[in-house]
This record gives C-alpha cells, structure tokens and sequence, in this order.
C-alpha cells in the first residue's frame, strides 16, 4: 500500500480527520473506498438528470455527498455540494456543468485510489 | 460478564453502514437494516432487545420519517430511542427528526467517538427514566420496590452465573393483627425494623426488597441455614417494639435453574414460608420438591374434593368407646375416611386441615352428621340397644348462625331423641369468640344434645370459662398428656383434671389411650370412659355393629338375610367361600354379600391361591372339608403354618361326624358347622368367630406392649422379669448391671422435660449399640437401668464394659452446658441358681457404693 499520509495531502484531503472516522485502520478506508466505485449513486444521478428527474437527481447526489464527506474526498465532497444545493432548489440551470464537475472528480478519485492501493 | 446491548443500523448505503458497525462494534452487539421496511422486520424478531436504533432518513423502499412514526405509535417499540444520523447542512432536517419523535442526531460525516458518547448517553438516558418508572425504592422502608427488586435480582444473577444464590423471604404472622392492636404507626415501626434488619442481613454482598405490607424478601449468596440465624432476628425485632410477640416465618429458595422467572423463585419462597405458618418453633422453610410436591398435592386434594363428595367417595368410620370400669361398649366416635379412585385411603391428617384452612369442612362435618344419623336410624329400626355415636363439629360450623338449625332438622328428619347424637366441640373453637360460641352451643345442649369438649388441655381455656362453658363430656387427647403418663410418679395434672371434672359433673373420655400402662393409669385416677387403639380402632360400621351384637351377646333372632338388605355399602374386606358344591356357595354369597367382597373357590388350589392374592384383607373363611382332591385340610394347614394369616377366623363345614370336628378344631379351625346348615346359623357363627379374632389380636399387642417402656423401647420392669425367667444356664456367667443417670433431674428442671426423656433414649439407644442382640436390656426406674450381658467371663471384662458405656454417655450425650454422667453398679454371676432379683440387689449395693465414692464410673460388687 502507498503511504496514505502523502497520498491524502497530494490529493487535497485531510488525513487525520478522515482515518479517525476509520479508527486508523488504512486497509478498512481502503474497502470502504472501493465500495465507492461498484456505488451506483453517480450512474443514477447521470441518468437522473438526463431524465429532467430533480428530485431522483437531488436523492443520489445527497447519497453521494454523504459517502464522499464520510470517505474525507475533500475535492469531490465540495464539488457534490455544489450540485446538492442547486437540486434541492429544484433549479436545473447549471447543473449539467456541475454535474461535469462531479464526474472529473470522481475520476481524481479514482486516481487516489490507484495510487493508495500501489 | 454482561450481555452486550444491541443497536440497530437503519441506512441503505452500504459504505455507511459499514462504518457505523465499525465504530459501535467495540461497544455493542450491532444489528443492520438496509431501509424502514427492513427495520421493523428485525424489530419484530428481536423486540425489546433493542436498546438504540440509529435511523438514516433518505432511504428507499421506506424512508426514515416514516419509519420513525409507525414505531412511535407502537406501544411495544415507543421505548427504544432513535438517533437520526444527518447531513450537517440544514437545521431544518434535525428539527423534522426531532419532531417526529428522535432522541437526538448526529451529522454526517462521522465523528466517531460524538457518535459513541451520544449512543451511550441516550441509552443510559433511557434505562434510567425506565426504572425510575417502576417506583424504585420502598417509601416507608428505603429497601428497593418489588419490581426493581425483581429487576435487580435478574441482572445479579446475570451478571454472576458462576456464584449460587437464595432467595429469603419472611412474612410476619398476623401483621394486620398488630397494626389493628398496637396502631398504624407502630406497625409501620415495626416493618422499618424488619428493613433494618434485613439490610443488615445482606450487608454488601446482597439486596433485600419490600413486597408489599409485611412482605420482604432478600438475594444472598447461598449459605447454610440455622434455627438461630432467624430467631435472633425474631428476638432483635421484638427487642425493638412493645408488641413483644412478634413472630416472623421464613422462606428460603435457593436458585438453581436460572431458567425460572425472579417473579417464580419469589412466589416459592413465599410459599414456603407459608407452608409452617402457625407451627410454633418452626422458623424457616426451604423451597424444595418436598414442599412442592406437598403443595401440589394439596391442590390435587382442594381440587378433587367436590367431586369426592358427590361421587360418595367419602364414609364413616365409627370408633369404639369402652366404660373404662366393666369394659363395657358405651359409644363410639364417628369419623370420616376417604376412600379415592386413585389414591386410595387417604390419612385424615392430611385432608382434614386442609379442609379446615377452606372451609369445605363444614360440608364434611354435615356428611359425616347425616350419616352418622343414618346408622343410628337403621339400629333402632333393627331393633339394637341404641348406644350414642359422637360427631365433629368444627370451629367453623360453630361460626354459622343456623348450626342449631341445621342439627335439629336433622335429628327431626331421622326421628332421633337428641341424646344419641354427641357433639365434640373442640376447645379451641371457645377461645376466638367465647360469647356467641357459649350462647350457641347452650342453645343445642338445652336442645338435648351432649356436648362433649374436645382435645381438652390442649388450648388456653381459662377456669372461669370453663365454668360458663355448656358442656356434659370433657375428652381428653392422650397425645398430648402422653408425657404426663409416662412419668409414674408425677400425675397430677391428670388428677387435677379428674377432680375439677367431677366438680363440674362432668364425665371424662380419654381418647387415643394405646397402651396398657395408659390404660391402667386412666383407671386409677378414676377415668369414666377410653378409646383408642388399644381397644379398637375406627372400622366399618358393619364390622362395628357385628363387634356389638358379640359383646352384646344378645341373639335377636331375628332374620338377617333381611335386615341387611337395607344397606350393601360398607366393605368388612374379603370373605373367602370355599366349597365344592355351587349351590352353597350361591347360598353363601346371598347371605353375605352386604357387608363383605365374596370370592368363591371350589377347590383346594383355587382357595389358597385366593389367600395369597388378598391375605390380611380377608375376614373370614368359609370352608368345606369335603372339598375334591386335596380336600379341606389342606387349606386349613396352610393358613396355620402362614404367619401373615394365622389369625384369620375360619369355619369349616362338614357331616355331622364328632371325630371329624375334632380333628378341624384341632387343626386350627375357629368353629364346626354341620351340614346340612341354615345361613342363619352360619351367620352368627361368622359374627362370633370374627370378634373372637379382635379380641385375639388385641391380645397379642397387650402382650408385646405390655413389657417395653414407652420412651426408650427396652423392656420394662415386667419385662425384665419374663426375660430373666427364660435365661438358660448356658448362657452364663451373667453380668448384672444397674445404670444410674446422675443428672437426669438438673436436666429436667434446666431444660425441661422434653429433654430429660430424650437423654433417657438417648441412652437407652447407647445401652443397644453396646450390647448384642441376644442380651437383656430393661428401663428398671426414671433414671436407673438394668443390664445382663450374657457370656461375660471375667469381672475386668465387665469392668472395662461398664466403664466403656459410662464413657460413652459423657462424651456423647452432654446436653449443652450440663455434662451428663452416669454411674454403675455391677456384679458378675456364675451361680446360676442366684435369683436375677438377688443379683440387681448386689448391683443397687455396687451403684450404692459408686455414687457416694465417685459419680460417673462402675464399681464391681465385693462381697
């Protein structure tokens, strides 16, 4: 496994705060992360709002914020933020972009957990 | 070790749910629900094991709110704390959870150790608000309530399986009693007294409870139980109050099976407690399969009575009373017999205070008046000297107001003069309420009835109500004065009692006499009537009738075939009919089959066979000796050579033919009939036969009682004197001790009587366990007993034995503070013409000479 520490800071994550919610055990983040990848909230949130459906929209990305802020995936936590907000409004104007967002933080994500599992 | 709470995880996100169990795993035991749906299924398996749910809200399937107010609604869930688990962006999110009924929420994402702190809190939170519900503690007293007691005693019991415990409880007797006499507060004094205690009982180690009143009850590690431990708590409480005679019962159940319910293991202790209310110096009881089964027992009986008495399970039984003067049959006591389809007979010890603790003795008494009734009815019909029959009437009947009534109908309904119907009041019936009881009672003996007071001496009546008291009969129980009679020289408690009778004009019964010695120092101080066992017992009221009509010996000659047609119930017990001819026996049976159970046998085989199968339950035999093959003989030799059996009475049938009847009687038979006869005859026959067999056995136990002493089993003076006269030269040289117990007067006077006759059995059971089968040991006095050790060939042999007992009793017999002695005085015989007499005169010499010298040792007789 790669040293978590540097990992989280080149990623922008606050190591200490997030391994506490995982009482400091680093292979029981690591599962936890994977879980994120088979989670079928993203996929539902694309198809969601593909559908102009707001609300099954706001319902997967509230998931999703959930686990990110769990996860301490500080980068893509904040960029589902800025979608949740929006679809709570029920406003669809920029969320497309947002969503975009989203997307190219979750592969950032994925990246970190390439370079964690090294 | 304490079982791990559970919490309930309700998300549907896989990853948070997985963390969740993480933190709380190290803490408790965690279950998992993937939405609300899913929740309330593992809620209803797992019910209240649940401690704390930790609720998402955004859930498909069925969302967090909803799941929060179907559980809020159900009474069974309401209890179980929630936790919504939230993400920190809105206020307004916690506001719904909290209104729909949540303890409290914690944010997303997780901060483990606030999700640790809140769980907990909220739980304690919980379980406390509970118990405080269940009103914790006792308000009078301070000691836990019984809910929390019981739920105490669970947790204790959880928390150490591997420590064994006992449930105590205690009951005060007649508490309402005290608070009625002595006041409320007094009362109230008494049970903060009872808490104090018991706290000081458990000490550290345990919990006591107040039930409710003067209920108590304690957990403790399980110890073993003294009568001391409980009366000094007796003692320390009436120490502490002026009522003085407090008196607790104690109940103890030691905890086996944890399986059963705290609220279970409390009743059975209860129970036991209960089970020796009103014994006196009985403190405590253990719960154990004894007392559960005597319990059991007892409700099969209250439950089985009802029905006993609509299915004629019950009759009476009547009891000779004899004139103790001439013997003569003067009356007899009724009493009731149960006779059940699965029992069997049952002791009326064991129904009848029962029935008198509910009631359903007052039901029986009238049974046992209405029949009792009848059979006075049907002897004056038939014409017999009427003689009177006494009847129970219970401290209950005496409470109803329409007893004289109920009485009177009776002796109306029967046509009976009043005087033939006794009453036997007990004595303690008089000491509840003696002014409507001695109204009530004067009322039925103007009536004309007899009152007889029973168990006299046994209750605290007082001289000046005895003096009031409506009465013609005391009767006297010999159970209870049985300690006054075997001390020769003390009788004057009996000898007052006779003196004061005769003041009142009163005549004296004593009842359950059993011995001769009994008898002849009830006829001494002048006793007007006996029963008991030594005459008679209680039998059938066929077997009753055919004892009088023998001692009558009157022949009414009239038909008796047809004066029993009246009445088939009783059962004398088996009548063995035996003859090869089926024409008498058909005769036989008809004459006989009221009043006895017939077997028929028409040969030899057949007859013995028969024999074998019932023995003492037969009554009588009737036998022809002409019988085929073996021929009557046969029988007859076998029921002489059994020793079970010898005594059953038999006729034997056959031609006239005076060799023949003397060869029969020869042979054992009880009497010769003729052939051909009339059932006329063979009746009285029968009738004669059968009450010479009563008076043969009664005979026999005169005989084998007549020569032991009471207390200790050895034989008596008289005794002594038949044993010696069948001492054979061969069994020489004799050594002839005289024991003497130096201290059976302190312990008397120290202790009591009670105790001095234990130390005489003592003693007397010390004198077999010294000796061999074959020598002869007799209580000679109070205190002195005469010793022959047979075959005891030199004086230091004899020495050294008599010196082993006096040993013995020291070491072995001590009686608290006082040290017990006995001294001997011996003397050892080779001439064998020496009278036994002669030689106790040299030994009371030795014993003489050894008390002034030195108590406690033997000393050989010197010439």
């Amino acid at each position: 496994m790669g040293n978590f520490r540097e990992e989280f800071e080149a990623y922008g994550a606050d190591y200490e705060t997030t391994m506490a919610r995982f009482m400091g055990n680093e292979a029981l983040y690591l599962r936890c992360l994977e879980m994120l990848f088979q989670d079928e909230n993203l996929r539902r949130l694309g198809a969601a709002l593909d559908e102009g459906d707001l609300s099954g929209a706001f319902e997967a990305a509230h998931t999703l914020k959930g686990v990110a802020g769990n996860l301490g995936l500080t980068p893509l936590y904040e960029a589902v933020c800025g979608l949740v907000e929006p679809l709570r409004a029920g406003e669809d104007g920029a969320c497309l972009e947002l969503y975009e967002e989203v997307c190219l933080e979750f592969q950032k994500a994925e990246l970190f957990r390439e370079l964690l599992r090294r | 070790m304490i079982a791990q709470k559970q919490v309930l995880i309700v998300e549907d996100n896989e990853i948070n749910r997985m963390m969740l169990r993480e933190i709380l795993s190290s803490e408790y035991s965690v279950l998992e629900a993937e939405n609300g749906q899913a929740a309330l299924d593992v809620l209803k398996t797992n019910r209240a094991d649940i401690s704390l749910i930790l609720l998402d809200i955004v859930m498909p399937v069925m969302d967090g709110y909803t799941f929060l107010s179907i559980i809020k609604a159900d009474a069974v869930y309401s209890a179980i704390p929630v936790i919504v688990t939230t993400q920190s962006d809105r206020e307004s999110d916690e506001v719904a959870a909290l209104s729909h009924g949540a303890a409290d929420f914690v944010a997303k994402p997780y901060k483990p150790q606030v999700i640790l702190h809140r769980v907990a809190s909220i739980i304690h939170l919980r379980e406390t608000a509970a118990m405080v519900n269940q009103f914790q503690y006792d308000r009078l007293t301070g000691l836990y309530s019984k809910e929390f007691f019981y739920q105490r005693v669970r947790e204790i019991l959880l928390q150490q399986p591997d420590r064994s415990y006992d449930i105590i409880c205690s009951d005060i007797e007649n508490f309402k009693l005290i608070n009625d006499i002595f006041g409320v507060p007094a009362g109230d004094k008494l049970l903060c007294g009872v808490a104090d205690m018991y706290s000081e009982l458990v000490g550290e180690e345990g919990i006591c409870g107040r039930f409710n009143a003067d209920q108590f009850a304690c957990l403790l590690e399980h110890q073993e139980y003294t009568d001391q431990l409980f009366v000094q708590a007796e003692a320390q409480l009436n120490a502490l109050s002026n009522t003085k005679s407090v008196v607790v019962k104690w109940g103890i159940y030691p905890v086996r099976d944890r399986a059963t319910s705290v609220e279970q293991m409390c009743d059975r202790a209860f129970l036991a407690a209960h089970s020796i209310k009103g014994q006196y110096a009985k403190h405590f009881a253990v719960y154990d399969d004894n007392l559960r089964n005597k319990l059991l027992r007892e409700q099969a009986i209250t439950d089985s009575m009802e029905k006993a008495l609509a299915e004629k399970q019950f009759f009476i039984y009547l009891q000779p009373k004899y004139t103790i003067q001439d013997d003569r049959l003067a009356g007899a006591e009724s009493l009731v017999r149960w006779n059940h389809p699965e029992w069997g007979f049952m002791s009326p010890a064991e129904f009848i205070p029962l029935f008198e603790k509910n009631g359903f003795i007052t039901r029986l008494d009238q049974f046992v008046w209405v029949e009792t009734c009848k059979v006075l009815r049907r002897w004056l019909d038939q014409g017999y000297q009427p003689i009177p029959i006494s009847v129970n009437v219970s401290r209950a009947d005496v409470y109803q107001a329409d007893l004289a009534d109920i009485l009177l109908r009776l002796i109306q309904k029967y046509s009976l003069p009043p005087s033939l119907l006794h009453l036997e009041i007990t004595e303690s019936a008089y000491t509840e309420n003696p002014e409507q009881i001695i109204h009530t009672v004067g009322n039925l003996r103007e009536l004309g009835f007899i009152i007889e007071m029973d168990d006299f001496g046994t209750g605290y009546s007082s001289l000046n109500m005895l003096n009031k008291m409506p009465l013609d009969v005391l009767k006297l129980d010999m159970k209870f004065i049985q300690s006054e009679t075997a001390k020769p020289i003390d009788q004057g408690i009996l000898r007052f009692i006779m003196g004061l009778a005769r003041w009142m004009n009163l005549s004296v019964v004593a009842e359950g006499v059993e011995t001769r010695e009994q008898l002849e120092r009830l006829r001494d101080i002048g006793c007007d009537y006996v029963q008991g066992y030594y005459f008679s017992k209680p039998m059938p009221c066929r077997e009753f009738e055919i004892l009088a009509q023998s001692l009558e010996s009157q022949s009414t000659g009239r038909d008796v075939r047809e004066e029993d047609r009246d009445d088939c119930e009783e059962d004398s017990g088996v009548l063995l009919i035996v003859d090869e001819d089926s024409e008498y026996r058909r005769l036989a049976r008809e004459t006989f089959q009221c009043g006895y159970r017939i077997e028929e046998a028409e040969n030899a085989v057949q007859a013995i066979r028969c024999i074998v199968k019932h023995e003492n339950r037969i009554a009588g035999v009737i036998l022809s000796l002409s019988l085929r093959e073996e021929g009557g003989f046969a029988v007859l030799e076998y029921i002489q050579k059994e020793k079970k059996i010898w005594n059953i009475p038999v006729i034997v049938s056959g031609p006239q033919d005076a060799l023949l009847e003397e060869k029969a009687l020869i042979m054992g038979a009880d009497d010769f009939i003729s052939r051909p006869y009339t059932q006329k005859s063979l009746w009285k026959r029968l009738a004669r036969v059968r009450a010479a067999a009563v008076v043969r056995e009664r005979e026999r136990r005169l005989h084998s009682e007549a020569y032991r002493d009471y207390l200790t089993g050895l034989l008596n003076r008289r005794g002594l004197h038949v044993a010696e006269e069948a001492l054979r030269r061969e069994e020489g040289p004799f050594a002839v001790y005289l024991f003497d117990l130096d201290n059976l007067k302190e312990v008397n006077d120290k202790l009591g009587h009670a105790e001095g006759d234990r130390m005489i059995r003592d003693f007397g059971s010390l004198l077999r366990a010294h000796s061999r089968e074959t020598d002869i040991l007799a209580r000679y006095g109070g205190d002195e007993f005469a010793v022959i050790l047979k075959r005891m060939g030199s004086e230091e042999a004899a020495l050294r034995k008599g010196n082993e007992i006096c040993r013995a009793f020291r070491d072995n017999c001590g009686r608290g503070k006082i040290t017990v002695t006995c001294s001997a005085g011996i003397v050892v015989c080779r001439e064998t013409e020496m009278s036994v007499e002669k030689m106790l005169a040299r030994a009371d010499e030795a014993l003489y000479k050894t008390k002034s010298d030195q108590k406690g040792c033997c000393c050989m007789w010197k010439g």
